[in-house]
């Protein structure tokens, strides 16, 4: 019982942090109909922030986040402007790989600049855990949970709230209309792409600290981003939260019950499962509707 | 107010619009009519900025408009109601209208525009919070027709306002439409019903394949043998 509990507790704790590492990638697909692959090395790119500040200068983990998220704000925006405006439109295998390509620049410049060696961000509070009974929750990991919920809310909040979200949300329903009200098109998706990799460099510095900072861990956030979308429906910011959550949950339960070595097998199982059950998504339809 | 001058217009290499002069006045009611296809949506889409101008002119109260972004020529004061309504149906009927003033910028303004529209159409001060995909096909060409107002417009293009619409649902909708035209809107409307747009407007055009063939007084049009038989069956 209590280690059933546990499991789940720890479920849930994963499973935010994936519903705002899945954000970005749902927010970008939805409205821009893009599949981002550099989404995963945007969130590599956000870890190795927070652990270079964090390592070089001492600076909490948590107050790195409005740094990298700032930072791979300008960063998505000039790409999106830049290179992705060129390829709108056309194909869709197109912008795969354009970012994928973005990705192998990002990763190989990672490794040279920064070495293959496994890192982690160790704040002081890492090994702090509140103790309710038998059950353990680890303070970090709730903090970050926590953390990655604000994100989300936040994200929420500026696509319910602000004129600017009333038009991203718009241009995700119907782009030609939205230009007839007066919309910019370029610039949303530039904005909408910029968000999305804001939140995502966000995740990637509280992954940071939960997770090995290496070159190559986009790859599996990449995967698991996919997953989150998959179950959630796409472009659908509460669908991703339980998106994460669902996934989170599942994935714990997995390697409890099969062991650790299946632990990217069930992220692939459950994608192939829900992709052949409802191909639109568990909760996806209604957003597509005009 | 708004002067077209020998515009030619298309899509790629096809062209649609051959030559076309048409004018709407100030405060005027002005109807296209046509069969599917001669071009009715091109020429709105020509003039808000979706489809670019291969040739001719078309100037709004003395500013050339070719080449002009669709959010310039909104903010200039020329607002387009799409063909099929095309409401964004995952946002609220209030989400709709906002997005109909995007271009403004003065939250007072909008508010008062919001107000002024409300006037027109109560029943959307009623339905605001609803799901502009959950409303009746009438009240779904009031939202759309009340967005495009929401841009403060000297010029109100409506694109097949009757089309799908039931009859009582247009009947409701022309006083509104007197009303929006006498508070100083001008209106060019399009509708493949040609009784309906020539009861409604001061003058029309006939629009054949790109062309313009016939154009005069409602009554005269209406009177005129030709537009009987091709276009009213008569
Ligand atoms: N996006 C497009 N790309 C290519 N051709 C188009 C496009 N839109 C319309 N056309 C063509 O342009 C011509 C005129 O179309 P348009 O929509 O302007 O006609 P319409 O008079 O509005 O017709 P309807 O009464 O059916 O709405 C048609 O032959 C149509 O096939
Ligand atoms: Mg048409």
């Amino acid at each position: 019982m209590g280690a059933g509990v546990q499991i789940v507790i720890n479920g849930i704790l994963i499973g935010g942090i994936y519903a705002c590492a899945g954000l970005g990638f749902s927010l970008v697909w939805g409205v821009m109909n893009i599949i981002n692959i550099f989404h995963g090395a945007t969130i590599m790119l956000g870890a190795y922030i927070t652990f270079w500040l964090f390592h070089l200068y001492g600076i909490d983990p948590l107050v790195t986040v409005p740094v990298s998220m700032l930072t791979l704000f300008l960063i998505g925006y000039a790409v999106q402007r830049i290179l992705i405006n060129r390829i709108l439109g056309g194909p869709l295998f197109m912008a795969i790989i354009l970012t994928q390509g973005l990705t192998l620049i990002a990763v190989n410049l990672a490794f040279y600049l920064w070495t293959g060696d496994f890192r982690s961000i160790r704040p002081p509070y890492a090994t702090w855990s509140l103790a309710l009974g038998p059950l353990v929750v680890p303070f970090l990991r709730l903090i970050i949970f926590v953390a990655s919920l604000l994100l989300t809310a936040l994200l929420v909040v500026f696509l319910g709230w602000t004129k600017v979200g009333r038009a991203i949300r718009a241009t995700r329903m119907d782009r030609e209309t939205a230009a007839l009200m007066g919309v910019e098109i370029e610039k949303i998706y530039a904005l909408t792409f910029a968000i999305g990799s804001a939140i995502a460099a966000g995740a990637g510095s509280l992954i940071g600290t939960a997770f090995v900072v290496e070159p190559g861990m986009g790859d599996s956030f990449l995967l698991k981003s996919f997953v989150v979308c998959v179950i959630g429906g796409l472009g659908n910011m509460g669908g991703a939260l339980v998106g994460g959550l669902t996934f989170g949950l599942v994935e714990t339960i997995g390697v409890a019950v099969f062991g650790p070595g299946y632990k990217d097998a069930i992220a692939f199982i459950l994608l192939v499962v829900i992709l052949l059950i409802r191909p639109e998504g568990l909760f996806g339809r209604e957003y597509y509707a005009r | 107010m708004l002067r077209i001058e020998g515009l030619v217009a298309g899509y790629g290499r096809t062209v649609v619009l051959r030559d076309v002069d048409l004018q709407v006045g100030a405060a005027e009611i002005v109807a296209l009519v046509g069969m599917n296809g001669a071009g009715k949506s091109t020429l709105l889409k020509t003039v808000s900025g979706i489809v670019r101008p291969m040739a001719g002119s078309i100037v709004f109260m003395e500013r050339l408009l070719n080449g002009l972004a669709p959010a310039q020529v909104v903010a200039l004061g020329i607002a387009h109601v799409p063909e099929g309504r095309r409401l964004f149906g995952g946002l609220t009927v209030r989400e709709n209208l906002l997005m109909g003033a995007y271009t403004r910028v003065d939250r007072g303004e909008v508010r008062a525009q919001l107000e002024r529209v409300w006037s027109y159409f109560p029943i959307l001060r009623e339905r605001q919070r609803q799901l502009a995909g959950k409303l009746s096909g009438g009240e779904q060409q009031m939202c759309s027709i009340a967005r495009g107002l929401m841009a403060k417009p000297r010029l109100l293009m409506i694109d097949e306002l009757s089309l799908g619409l039931a009859p009582l649902a247009i009947e409701r909708l022309l006083p509104t439409l007197r009303e929006i035209n006498r508070d100083g809107v001008s209106i060019l409307l399009l509708d493949q019903d040609v009784q309906t747009a020539l009861e409604l407007a001061h003058r029309g055009y006939v629009l054949e394949t790109g062309r313009i063939t016939m154009e005069g007084g409602s009554a005269a049009l209406l009177g005129s043998s030709d537009v009987r038989a091709k276009y009213l069956g008569i």
